[in-house]
């Protein structure tokens, strides 16, 4: 009878220390306070700051003040210093992939690092994120640039474009290929292009990307190619012996981007001075392109053929 | 005597001993403040630089004080506890709006409410929008619906004049959406949606991340966003086949506000990821610390990190305001779009044919289906559509990392990094709804944030011929 009671009362004294632990003063979670701020839409947070304009050298993308030198050419080429190693082939003659009577017919080669002549590097871009000039006079709207898929590839692998300027995509094999692209400030698609239809998939950007958009084949799933879409035309990408050419820069001081699919940036600060014509040979090291690693996937088959 | 005494001393003991313990351990409950909820910040806006994130500087022994990502994401958002109701956002905050008509002295005025307005319980905050007061609250402490005159009381200076608009209880149902969003959804998809909740690391496949603002399930075209009838949905019915409930449950306006607050969230996470998209090729740690390593000796080095840090400064005061505004100006047309123009509600124009079960039109239907399936899909989803096709059995690239590699995973992952399958659709679980309709729209429009493509040139007959035959693969003879 002593225990009962002692029991009972120090289970009591527990329980009720349960039910009193949970009170607290409310924090996060669905219990908490919420305090509202209605903001209007136009705010003055995304007006330029009015700020005292020293010490902020390093030199924007703008040409500087007053410096009216005649504009000029930035042209070069872009090789490896080193020995470029030799991606193969990412799909050799006969092997099962996909639809292997079209895509294996010919062995595919690996595109990712092209070297031509003297070790230039094609397929590399360099370009300005910012348009240097205050208004621009072109003439747009720019005709439709041509991006096929044949021979289960993407032709061009690396294609520079215009934001709103169209790239009509078609396909020219007996097979279905689809096209997905991954941009950072456009919409992605993903839609199927069928064979032999030659009015084929209509693409767009809106917007200026920050580096080269990632297009695949889902279906085929080595097959990829990169698009460029900018605001204004001071971009080039290299040719086959890594020539490029970039025409009518206005004077002044600027800072290239310097993207290839190996290893993304090799620069985003290459500086040049434009005043005239420039032309530069651009070294690249061979660490910078990331030449170590497998390159080519891994395939294994886990079930048996149906 | 002794006995007893002993006896009284164990249960003394019993309790001196565990009573303590017990207490210490259920005390630890009370007092003290439970934690605050915060927004968790995207990978993007973690890889940049502290400068870019919290817009401060010192150089030089000078401070500036710039607003940074974070800074931007506090005006425009807020945190949980502190959400600012942005007008710009398509998200129906709820609250009503109205207009001064009157001023009659005495804080009364006679005003105009947008919708009919009946007798509401007073106080009620309420907020200026325009006019010289602009952003200051004040209380409404009656409401005569008849006369359409309120009594208000505030801190504010100025009488307000004729058409000056104000909005009452603004934010009501972002409100309501964040109350019943922590306490039903909270604990999978994370306090901002980011899909890492407590439990989501148990989950496969993850509860979904808000943050990309890419929804798989939606009766819009692929690069579209999502609807509120198809979030409805989403929460009406559930998702057979993952762990997201069906939530039919809640009462009407309850969905409706977590729908807002979902909203909220998604865009909320699409301009935060998109700023920082902005800043990182240039001022992510990776890329400052590509700089320095390029160069040589430790002045140059110096010279190279300050150069970046007063490009960034000039960035931040001169550029980077605009492109924000374009951001989010973008980001809420994209969600304004799909709510406003039906047209792109992907609807076939051609009705599904109905057939006579085992009818000869059936079977042939059948056949054509299986033709247009033998044709592409079968590369994924397998021959017998048990989503065992090669191209899910190889080894594929991440693209996203530098130089790209292969998952450590084989076969496919969609958008967020997850592994991925392509459905079984022997099954007969379909994730986006079973009605034939849905499944015509994982067709034609494909699923966004994974490798499914959308057909764009099929004919209708063609699809409902595939959906036909996808419909009949779970009672085939296996």
């Amino acid at each position: 009878m002593n225990n009962l009671k002692t029991y009972c009362s120090s289970g009591m004294i527990l329980i009720i220390l349960l039910m009193v632990s949970g009170c607290g003063k409310p924090g996060g979670g669905a219990s908490s306070n919420v305090h509202i701020q209605p903001k209007a839409s136009d705010l003055s947070i995304f007006e330029k700051k009015k700020g005292g304009g020293n010490n902020l050298g390093g030199g924007g993308v703008k040409a500087s003040g007053g410096d009216s030198g005649k504009p000029g050419t930035f042209s070069g080429r872009i090789v490896i210093a080193g020995n470029p190693k030799d991606y193969g082939v990412v799909v050799s003659k006969g092997e099962t992939v996909p639809d292997s009577a079209i895509c294996s017919a010919q062995s595919i080669p690996n595109e990712t690092l092209l070297v031509g002549k003297g070790g230039g590097i094609a397929n590399v871009f360099i370009y300005l994120e910012e348009d240097p000039r205050d208004s621009d006079d072109e003439k747009l709207p720019l005709e439709a640039v041509s991006f096929v898929n044949v021979g289960c590839q993407f032709k061009p692998h690396a294609l520079v474009v215009r934001t709103g300027q169209k790239i009509h995509v078609t396909n020219a094999d007996p097979i279905k290929h689809n096209t997905l692209t991954s941009p950072e400030f456009n919409d992605s698609i993903n839609k199927m292009v069928e064979p032999k239809d030659p009015a084929g998939l209509s693409l767009v950007y809106d917007q200026q990307e920050p580096k080269p958009v990632l297009v695949k084949c889902t279906i085929h799933s080595w097959m990829k190619a990169y698009h460029l879409p900018l605001d204004h035309p001071f971009v080039a990408l290299t040719d086959k012996d890594g020539n490029f050419e970039i025409k009518n820069l206005p004077s002044g001081k600027y800072k290239f981007k310097i993207w290839h699919e190996s290893n993304g940036f090799i620069e985003t600060r290459y500086k040049v001075t434009i005043k005239g014509d420039v032309k530069k040979t651009i070294e690249v090291s061979t660490d910078k392109l990331a030449l170590s690693g497998n390159t080519s996937s891994k395939v294994v088959y886990l079930t048996l053929p149906h | 005597m002794f006995v007893l005494l002993s006896q009284m001393s164990y249960q003394v003991t019993k309790i001196c001993l565990f009573f303590p313990l017990a207490l210490c351990l259920f005390l630890t409950g009370c007092g003290g403040k439970n934690p605050e909820a915060q927004f968790v910040s995207s990978k993007k806006r973690e890889s940049l630089i502290k400068q870019a994130q919290t817009g401060k500087f010192e150089m030089d022994g000078q401070k500036v004080d710039l607003m940074g990502v974070d800074d931007y994401m506090k005006e425009l958002f807020g945190s949980p506890a502190e959400m600012v109701v942005w007008q710009r956002l398509p998200v129906d905050y709820g609250g009503i709006q109205g207009e001064v008509i009157e001023s009659n002295g005495e804080g009364q005025l006679t005003v105009q409410f947008n919708e009919s307005v009946d007798a509401f319980s007073t106080p009620q905050p309420a907020y200026w929008m325009t006019g010289e007061d602009d952003n200051q609250e004040f209380t409404v402490t009656s409401y005569d619906p008849v006369t359409k005159k309120i009594v208000v009381q505030g801190d504010f200076e100025n009488r307000p004049k004729k058409g000056t608009s104000f909005i009452l209880n603004p934010g009501k149902r972002l409100k309501q959406g964040y109350r019943l969003y922590m306490e039903h959804c909270l604990h999978c998809h994370g306090t901002s949606g980011d899909g890492a909740g407590p439990t989501a690391k148990y989950l496969t496949p993850r509860p979904r991340d808000f943050r990309k603002g890419i929804f798989k399930f939606k009766s819009t075209p692929f690069k579209n966003k999502i609807r509120r009838d198809d979030l409805s949905r989403t929460l009406q019915n559930g998702i057979p086949g993952t762990y997201m409930p069906s939530f039919k449950l809640l009462k009407d306006d309850e969905s409706k506000a977590i729908i807002e607050y979902v909203r909220w969230l998604s865009m909320r996470g699409t301009i935060e990821d998109q700023m920082s998209a902005k800043l990182t090729t240039d001022y992510s740690k990776k890329s400052l610390a590509k700089e320095i390593k390029s160069k040589k000796g430790s002045d140059e080095k110096q010279e190279a990190k300050k150069e970046i840090i007063q490009d960034l400064l000039k960035e931040l005061r001169t550029r980077f305001p605009k492109k924000a505004n374009k951001i989010s100006k973008q980001v809420s047309s994209s969600w304004k779009i799909v709510e406003n123009d039906l047209t792109l509600i992907v609807l076939p124009k051609v009705a599904q044919p109905v057939y006579k079960r085992n009818s000869q039109e059936y079977r042939n239907s059948l056949q054509r289906g299986s033709k247009l399936f033998q044709t592409t899909c079968l590369i994924c989803h397998g021959p017998k559509g048990r989503g065992d096709g090669e191209n899910a059995e190889r080894y594929h690239k991440n693209e996203s990392v530098s130089p790209p590699r292969d998952y450590d995973q084989i076969g496919f992952h969609d958008s967020w990094g997850n592994p991925i399958k392509p459905r079984d659709l022997t099954q007969g679980i379909y994730r986006g709804g079973r009605r034939p309709l849905d499944i015509y729209r994982r067709i034609r429009g494909g699923i966004p944030g994974t490798p499914m493509p959308g057909a764009d040139k099929l004919s209708d007959e063609q699809i409902w011929d595939t959906v036909n035959f996808i419909m009949s693969l779970p009672y085939k003879n296996k």
